[in-house]
């Protein structure tokens, strides 16, 4: 790309040190005369502001980023239902390791990256990366059990593999590290979600990249609800995994949605949950569609779980007290 | 331009508990320049997608924790991100996009100024002859108000990179003004 000698690098650097750049790209004066006119030039490119957005505009954003805002905090998905809480924490092993196979497959079949351990804030990878580092399995022998699931896992025998998978996850200690390691790996997931749908990763096709962030995002969203048992977790994410990995279903998917990238068979989510994953009375049933285009796929078809009407979120009033409106 | 550290941290907090009057500062204070930087790098549509990044902002607000600018640097990576997608996802775009700008509707003296002396279609084929990474670089620098260092963790590259490729671009357009002839 670069045609520039060292003697150029040289010379352009004798021409523009880092103040005059800096002086050119700020929209002030040059002090070199010779640039003046570059300067009145990038100075007019500068103080270029589009006109603002209209209230209108505003408050439509506010409305909706704020009820989404209400949806995705983490802390307001536990129910103060302590039954409800014990079942979920009940399975968090299972979960995490479920969630462990699923993204060692996708990560293995979806060529989205060789080394997501090397995955560099920007890539594609980076927030998978992390969100195996938040659940704990991204070293030493623990690593390695969840790389031995993942084949297990992507050969088929998917049963074989959680169990696998189970045992390089400690439990952990108490109720709260329990319920901050969901938290985490949900939030980590979701980041994880944001990353690939949006990343830039050149070997995986866009259609693989929305599929595994539609399911990234599922993922997330199980993992916070209380009601499904672990089996049914599992049976839930092995599918999407299967259908990102089948192909099946994606091109439809894409050609009909393209900016949600909805994957995996849609009378499973959301209404549709089978009768054996309990009740869907605690969800805000209904909530507002995200009907955003290019969005994130990251609805369930209601909300998220456990997470309460929107009118016990804090804050709904308007600004806290005190907080200083600017 | 920028809220300040105090005030944006309260407005984070706002923000992040579902405050729609945290996030109308917010969209008012991003809008413009997402705007502007999506329509000078060739978003179809750029009012649409700077409403969409800040969506996206919002369904994620509660895994940020840090200062405004490295907000700014946040927004603006989705923001960058976004614009791959599209320019990947229009197979009518041509491989290269050109810088839009709405330059022949700003007003003001410097504006002014400049135009006296180089015409709109002069300053394009300056932009033109850039490097996409280097149309990329300028306009995060110039329209999107980010730093050095805000500029290289949006496009991914380290701060001395950055440098080096604004310095270049600003050679090649210096080396466009000198052809033209023009003279103050």
């Amino acid at each position: 790309m670069s045609h520039y000698s060292v003697y150029e690098d040289d010379m352009l650097n004798k021409r523009f040190p880092d103040a005059e750049m800096e002086r050119l790209l700020t929209g002030q004066p040059p002090e070199n005369p010779e640039l003046a006119l570059l300067g009145n030039v990038l100075a007019a490119v500068h103080v270029i502001e589009p006109t603002a957005p209209s209230d209108e505009r505003v408050a439509e954003f506010a409305s909706r980023a704020a009820a989404l805002t209400r949806e995705h905090t983490p802390e307001t998905k536990s129910a103060s239902n302590p039954v409800r809480r014990r079942r979920s924490l009940a399975t968090l092993q299972e979960r995490l390791a479920v969630v462990a196979v699923a993204m060692f497959v996708l990560v293995g079949m979806s060529g989205l990256a060789v080394a997501a351990d090397a995955a560099a804030p920007g890539d594609a990878l980076y927030g998978i990366d992390r969100a195996l580092e938040r659940i704990g399995i991204n070293d030493g022998a623990a690593g390695e059990r969840i790389a031995e699931a993942g084949a297990l896992a992507s050969r088929g025998q998917v049963t074989e593999a959680i169990g696998h998978a189970a045992s390089a996850i400690e439990d952990p200690t108490n109720d709260d590290d329990a319920a901050t390691s969901v938290s985490q790996a949900a939030t980590a997931l979701r980041e994880a979600a944001v990353s690939v749908e949006s990343g830039s990763n050149e070997t995986a096709s866009e259609e693989v990249r929305v599929s595994v962030s539609a399911m990234l995002s599922e993922m997330a969203e199980l993992m916070g609800d209380p009601e499904l048992d672990g089996a049914e977790f599992g049976r839930r994410v092995s599918e999407m995994a299967r259908s990102i990995a089948d192909g099946r279903d994606i091109h439809e998917d894409i050609a009909e949605e393209p900016a949600t990238g909805r994957v995996g068979n849609p009378e499973d989510r959301g209404e549709g949950r089978p009768d054996d994953a309990g009740p869907p009375d605690d969800r805000p049933g209904g909530g507002p569609p995200d009907d955003t285009p290019g969005g994130p796929p990251d609805r369930t078809g209601g909300g998220s779980p456990g997470g309460g009407p929107p009118s016990n979120a804090p804050g709904e009033g308007g600004p806290p007290a005190g907080s200083g409106r600017p | 331009m920028a809220l300040g550290d105090e005030a944006f941290a309260s407005v984070l907090d706002a923000a992040k508990s579902g405050a729609e009057w945290a996030w109308s500062s917010l969209y008012r204070e991003y809008w413009g320049p997402l705007v502007g930087y999506l329509r000078s790098r060739g978003a179809a549509e750029p009012e649409d997608t700077a409403s969409e990044v800040l969506l996206k902002i919002a369904r994620n607000v509660h895994t940020f924790g840090g200062n405004e600018s490295s907000f700014r640097s946040w927004v603006f990576v989705i923001a960058h991100r976004s614009l791959i997608d599209d320019h990947r996802r229009s197979s009518r775009r041509p491989e290269t996009t050109e810088w839009r700008t709405d330059i022949g509707d700003a007003g003001g003296d410097v504006e002014e100024e400049a135009m006296d002396h180089l015409a709109t279609a002069e300053l394009l084929e300056a932009l033109q002859s850039l490097t996409e990474t280097q149309r990329d670089v300028l306009a995060l620098r110039l329209v999107a108000g980010l730093t050095v260092d805000q500029v290289a963790e949006v496009v991914g590259k380290r701060p001395g990179a950055v440098k080096a490729l604004q310095r270049r671009a600003l050679a090649s357009l210096q080396k466009v003004i000198d052809v033209s002839g023009v003279t103050l």
